[in-house]
């Protein structure tokens, strides 16, 4: 039925657009995009002797297209979404094909209605957000209703409930809830460079409980409060939110409620930025039902406050967010030096430094005898409220960055990173009640850096080369690694790649992994061809990674748009 | 059959959809003083727009973004156009933005579109991805990723528009 309805909606769409060739824009306008990935996969018994991450079908892919259709203030779209099967190291749970996602909107007098699929945020994320990551084949929508209502200029209030999308479904809970959000500037009669926006939400999940063991509350809520102070250069944001008692599979189906508080400082003038950063989230995971895997049904976002690095070797120790409990801090600071000074050169020169750490709170744990007899804290409050900055380190980053123009045809961007990576805790997941010593743990301690040279050979033509070096006696010991980039502005790329894992303690491992790929863009289309050894990697978008296994073959991708 | 219908209706709509003139949409975007801003309402006195989606953490955005800044005042003085950042961080980084922009000497109006709302909307797979408007408003190019030479080729575009003449590509 619900198929019907779509293939309904489509053909509408397909009247409309169609009638929009003859009329002019009275029928409003169809767009989409379009992205499809492919891989083939090469047996490598040198990079997985077991074949444990060769698949079965030798071929995988995948493809989306999204189509949003336009009039005036009403939207409508759907997407169709195909995984046969899906690409190793992505969620399996995506097979098969389907439409999970289709809305419409309308806005009429101030008030923003939306029926369907549709992704959300409130404040920084702490209490919801859902979103969607097509690279990590994330996507949280909800599905139900929305309204957004601007009471006044200034003053705008939403309301949503629906549940969420879990592959080709949606979980089991109910989610409801509310935002409210009032931004001072909006009532003055002058505009000014001080501002004062504040902010509130509430979101809550009810889910039939039925446990024999735990008396679960079936409905969970969690609010948050925010401002946001704007002075000149000055920026302040904090954000505080609460959870009531949520014991799922994640938290190990403790009882304590959750705390997170994130807030960031800034100061910007001239060619000066410093930013501060602060961050304690407290058992603050929350998912739309009580039993989820990695980024099942999560209705919240927790900032990871660490910078995001995007050069291949550094990012193999990226940090990902450690929900169950942590704190940390962040500090930047960047600077332009202008052209004609001394550190300034002739073009000016941008220095670029960010430290961040983060630490498990420091948990008096509470146990009680389990059925046989053993230690366990699921169903007690699992550890105190407010718990401390604690001893196990889960990371540190510290990197600095330098980004020059030598000449008129070269430019560079220098980097240095030194990582402390909690292996144990971040790749392996073990959780901070399981380890009786800290000195336990798998420590990884990294220091890296990346050249990067851009040379216009001429207009058009221009060549970038990115040598990368990481240092590290732990995990898998060092790498070296070299790519170089011919491009042809407006439609060609060729690079070639190779990583050297030089310092493997296993001398089997200590192998290269060449690639080599090249891209052509037509308009809005673009196509990519791969074909080499991958390592193993995490692969991380905005606050989430995830685990890439080795792999060895040729792969396509094509997104396009219209 | 059913799937036959939908590829039917989706080729229909591909092939009827293509030369539509289209505008961007109503969409609220940030400010980076915390106000909203509606997208739709860009405007440059007449003048082409050019709207770059970009973050903190893409690295060609930010060649991309460099490489026209070297040029901008030259491109501002000649044609009167004006760039539009809209970046797409999530709150992760968002906070970074506006130091960030400082940082660089970008000259540029900078927006967040912190969940995506009009990346979504414009039908934006990846960034760097890169829109040109007319004096209208109309979205007359897009262009999808980053290749040192793009800034010149996107410039020929705006000065062929101040021309009066067609963009066809």
């Amino acid at each position: 039925m619900k198929k019907l309805f779509s293939a309904i909606g489509l053909s509408i769409m397909a009247a409309f657009s169609l009638q929009a060739q003859n009329g002019g824009n009275d029928y409003g306008q169809i767009h989409g995009n379009f992205q499809t990935n492919a891989q083939y996969y090469l047996r490598d018994t040198i990079i997985d002797p077991n074949g444990t991450a060769f698949p079965d079908e030798r071929m995988l892919a995948a493809g989306f297209l999204n189509l949003v259709y336009t009039k005036g203030n009403f939207m409508a779209g759907v997407r169709y979404e195909n995984y046969q099967n899906n690409l190793i190291g992505l969620p399996e749970g995506f097979q098969g094909e389907g439409i999970p996602y289709r809305f419409a909107r309308y806005k009429i007098d101030g008030l923003d209605v939306t029926v369907g699929n549709y992704y959300e945020q409130f404040g920084s994320g702490l209490v919801f957000r859902t979103y969607e990551e097509r690279g990590l084949g994330l996507d949280n929508a909800m599905d139900g209703l929305r309204l957004i209502f601007d009471i006044q200029p200034g003053l705008t209030a939403k309301a949503l409930v629906g549940r969420q999308r879990i592959y080709f479904q949606t979980g089991d809970g109910i989610v409801r809830g509310g935002d409210i959000e009032l931004n001072l500037n909006e009532f003055r009669d002058r505009p000014s460079t001080t501002n004062l926006i504040i902010g509130a939400s509430v979101i809550s999940r009810f889910q039939e409980a039925q446990d024999p063991i735990f008396n679960l509350p079936e409905n969970v809520a969690s609010g948050g409060i925010r401002a946001n102070f704007i002075a000149g250069d000055f920026n302040i944001f904090a954000e505080y939110a609460y959870k009531s008692q949520d014991p799922n599979s994640s938290n190990r189906f403790i009882y304590k409620p959750g705390h997170a508080i994130y807030a960031n400082a800034s100061y910007s003038h001239g060619n000066l930025g410093v930013i501060l950063g602060y961050k304690y989230y407290d058992n603050f995971l929350f998912r739309s039902q009580r039993v989820g895997n990695f980024t099942e049904a999560l209705i919240n976002y927790l900032p990871p406050l660490a910078e995001l690095h995007t050069y291949a070797l550094p990012a193999l120790y990226s940090y990902n967010i450690q929900a169950n409990g942590e704190t940390g801090i962040q500090a930047e600071v960047s600077y332009k030096f202008d052209r004609g000074s001394l550190l300034g050169g002739k073009y000016g020169t941008l220095l670029n430094l960010n430290f961040s750490n983060a630490y498990a709170l420091n948990k008096d744990f509470t146990f009680r005898q389990g059925i046989d007899s053993s230690q366990t804290i699921s169903g007690t409050n699992g550890y105190q409220d407010w718990a401390g900055l604690g001893d196990i380190q889960y990371s540190q980053d510290f990197n600095v960055e330098v980004k020059t123009k030598i000449n008129k045809i070269l430019k560079g961007t220098f980097s240095y990173y030194n990582f402390v990576y909690n292996r144990s805790a971040l790749l392996d997941g073990v959780i901070d009640d399981l380890v009786s010593d800290p000195n336990s743990l798998d420590m990884v301690y990294v220091n890296a850096a990346v050249a990067e040279i851009l040379w216009k050979i001429k207009p058009r033509h221009s060549l970038r080369t990115e040598a990368q070096i990481m240092l590290t006696e732990q995990d898998r010991g060092s790498w070296a690694m070299l790519l170089l980039e011919y491009s042809i502005a407006p439609a060609w790329f060729v690079a070639v790649q190779d990583a050297y894992n030089y310092g493997h303690p296993d001398p089997d491992l200590r192998v290269h992994y060449p690639i080599v790929s090249m891209g052509y863009t037509r308009g809005t289309t673009k196509f990519q061809l791969n074909y080499g050894r991958q390592q193993e990697g995490v692969f991380c978008v905005g606050g989430i990674c995830r685990v890439v296994p080795a792999s060895n073959g040729f792969s396509m991708m094509i997104t396009s748009n219209f | 059959m059913r799937k036959l219908l939908s590829t039917l209706t989706l080729g229909l709509i591909l092939s009827f959809s293509l030369s539509a003139q289209d505008k961007v949409p109503n969409i609220q975007l940030k400010d980076l003083s915390g106000n909203m801003v509606n997208a739709s309402s860009l405007s440059n006195e007449g003048k082409p727009i050019v709207i770059s989606f970009w973050a903190t953490w893409c690295k060609p955005c930010i060649r991309e973004l460099n490489a026209i800044n070297d040029q901008y005042i030259d491109w501002q003085e000649e044609t009167g156009v004006k760039l539009v950042a809209v970046s797409v961080d999530d709150s992760r980084n968002s906070g970074r933005v506006k130091p960030f922009t400082k940082s660089q000497g970008w000259e540029y109006e900078v927006y967040l579109d912190e969940n995506q709302e009009l990346k979504r909307a414009l039908n934006v797979n990846n960034i760097p991805h890169t829109f040109l408007l007319d004096g209208k408003g109309n979205i007359v190019w897009q262009h999808n990723g980053y290749i040192p030479g793009d800034e010149d080729h996107l410039y020929e575009l705006i000065e062929k528009l101040n021309a009066g003449l067609p963009i066809e590509e």
